[in-house]
């Protein structure tokens, strides 16, 4: 029933051409070679180790693993990991 | 030192992540979290860092300040040094002292009486550089100046911050008598040569065109006799010589340039020093000596002036010394021609530049293996405007 009504919004925001980070709070990664991401729309740190980072967001997790993983900005809005990235996985 | 206020905290305990989200969730911005040994350190503003109390409770979690930088702390820590206060105040007050003392002296309009002898002049009234500017006083040198030099018309002196200015305009000389004029002048002959011409405008002539006079032999005399009805001279009038009297005469050159020379090679290597300059005295720094042999030395003046008003007379010169080496070269003929030419336009430039003409031109130039040799004779044409008392001439 859930993924219906999923499927359905989505249609109407891809027909509607809307933003989908706004509607469906779907987060916004932005990765620069493999040191430094900064994800947006997340909700909270569930784990977080020098070697792996596991964020939460509305839809899924975010799972971080890599090396000297450091946490250079967190707030609200965004969150910026710096170090050495090896993977990033999206957990449901 | 950082400007912005930062405080460096290490959290450790079970539910350090909870405690990061509610920090985000409670809007406290935390940046640069490492993970190290499983205690967490971060950075936050001390205004976030007041927040945290409910936070630490709620995530049972334990916060430690390792480090505190930014300005404010940084001031804190200071405060303890009374002379870290103290300083500005001090500088304050010598600023002060010193827009109350004399650091310049200005002259401007003076052409017959120099710059030293005004300096002498205020260093015998007791004006130096570092007294009290209440202690001058304008007035009195304005009248002293004036009683020591007949020369000055208008003479103005005031303060300009912390500068002594004097300002001053001279009488023109030419249009009084002076002692010359009293006693007699004679117009005498600049060197030996032909009298070309001879056009009296004052005095009496002594030569005529044609005549072959020595070198300071008197051409105008400045005395003329007035003749009485009898024809007996009455009296003698003392006046300055005038007149355009043109002499011809020789000039014989001789240059020569040896083919061989030495010459400076540069090796690239400098050295450089600044000299500081207090009035008189002078210091070098660094003070090594310099590792150079034969060096040619280039300054540079850098004038210190805290402020255009408060000028102190303290000078840098910046020395660049240049290491060379001697070398010995050959000069080609071509090119000893070339500076035997510029030499010969070097002296012909000068005697033009003193007004004098050149007639003929008889110039040779020789060479042979070791040097290049210019010899020849000019022919100059020049007014003479050299002047001697009578007295001394006679």
């Amino acid at each position: 029933m859930k993924n219906r009504e999923t499927n359905l919004s989505t249609k109407i925001i891809d027909t509607c051409q809307l933003p989908k980070d706004v509607l469906l709070g779907a987060s916004i990664i932005s990765m620069t070679g493999n040191t430094d991401i900064l994800i947006e729309n997340f909700k909270n740190i569930i784990k977080y180790q020098t070697d792996v980072l596991l964020i939460q967001c509305k839809r899924n997790r975010i799972q971080i693993t890599g090396k000297n993983l450091k946490l250079e900005q967190y707030n609200k809005e965004e969150l910026k990991v710096c170090g050495i990235i090896y993977e990033l996985k999206f957990l449901q | 030192m950082k400007l912005n206020n930062i405080l460096e905290i290490c959290v450790s305990g079970e539910n350090v992540e909870r405690f990061l989200n509610l920090c985000s969730f409670h809007d406290i911005k935390l940046s640069n979290i490492t993970n190290i040994d499983n205690k967490y350190y971060m950075d936050l503003s001390p205004e976030d860092f007041f927040k945290l109390k409910n936070i630490v409770k709620k995530s049972n979690v334990k916060v430690k300040i390792i480090r505190k930088s930014g300005i404010l702390f940084w001031i804190k820590r200071q405060a303890k040094r009374k002379l870290f206060f103290i300083t500005p105040f001090l500088c304050l007050l010598l600023l002060w002292i010193n827009s109350q003392l004399l650091w310049g002296v200005r002259i401007e309009g003076n052409h017959s009486i120099t710059n030293d002898l005004i300096q002498d002049f205020l260093h015998e009234q007791g004006i130096h550089y570092g007294m009290p500017l209440s202690k001058i006083p304008i007035y009195e040198l304005k009248t002293k100046l004036r009683t020591k030099y007949n020369e000055i018309t208008w003479v103005s002196i005031y303060l300009e911050g912390t500068n002594l200015q004097i300002s001053l305009k001279e009488r023109d000389t030419s249009e009084f008598p002076t002692a010359s004029s009293i006693q007699g002048e004679n117009l005498i002959a600049n060197a030996t040569g032909i009298v070309e011409s001879v056009l009296v405008r004052q005095g009496t002539a002594l030569v005529s065109p044609g005549e072959v006079v020595e070198k300071g032999a008197v051409l105008i005399e400045g005395k003329v006799p007035i003749p009485d009805q009898d024809g007996s001279i009455k009296e003698i009038q003392y006046c300055k010589a005038d007149g355009d009297i043109y002499l011809v005469y020789p000039y014989a050159i001789e240059e020569i340039i040896n083919l061989e020379h030495v010459e400076k090679k540069y090796t690239g290597k400098t050295y450089q020093k600044y000299i500081f300059t207090w009035n008189d005295n002078m210091w070098e720094f660094p003070f090594f000596k310099i590792p150079f042999l034969k060096y040619d030395c280039v300054t540079t003046p850098l004038t210190f002036q805290f402020f255009k008003i408060l000028s102190i007379p303290l000078t840098i010169h910046q020395a660049t010394y240049q290491d060379y080496i001697l070398v010995r070269q050959k000069y080609t003929i071509e090119e000893a021609e070339k500076i035997a030419e510029q030499k010969l336009n070097k002296i012909i430039a000068s005697l033009e530049e003193k007004g004098v003409q050149i007639i003929e031109k008889n110039v040779k130039i020789k060479t042979n293996s070791a040097y290049l040799s210019l010899t020849g004779e000019l022919t100059l044409k020049e007014r003479c405007n050299t002047f001697a008392l009578l007295e001394e001439v006679q």
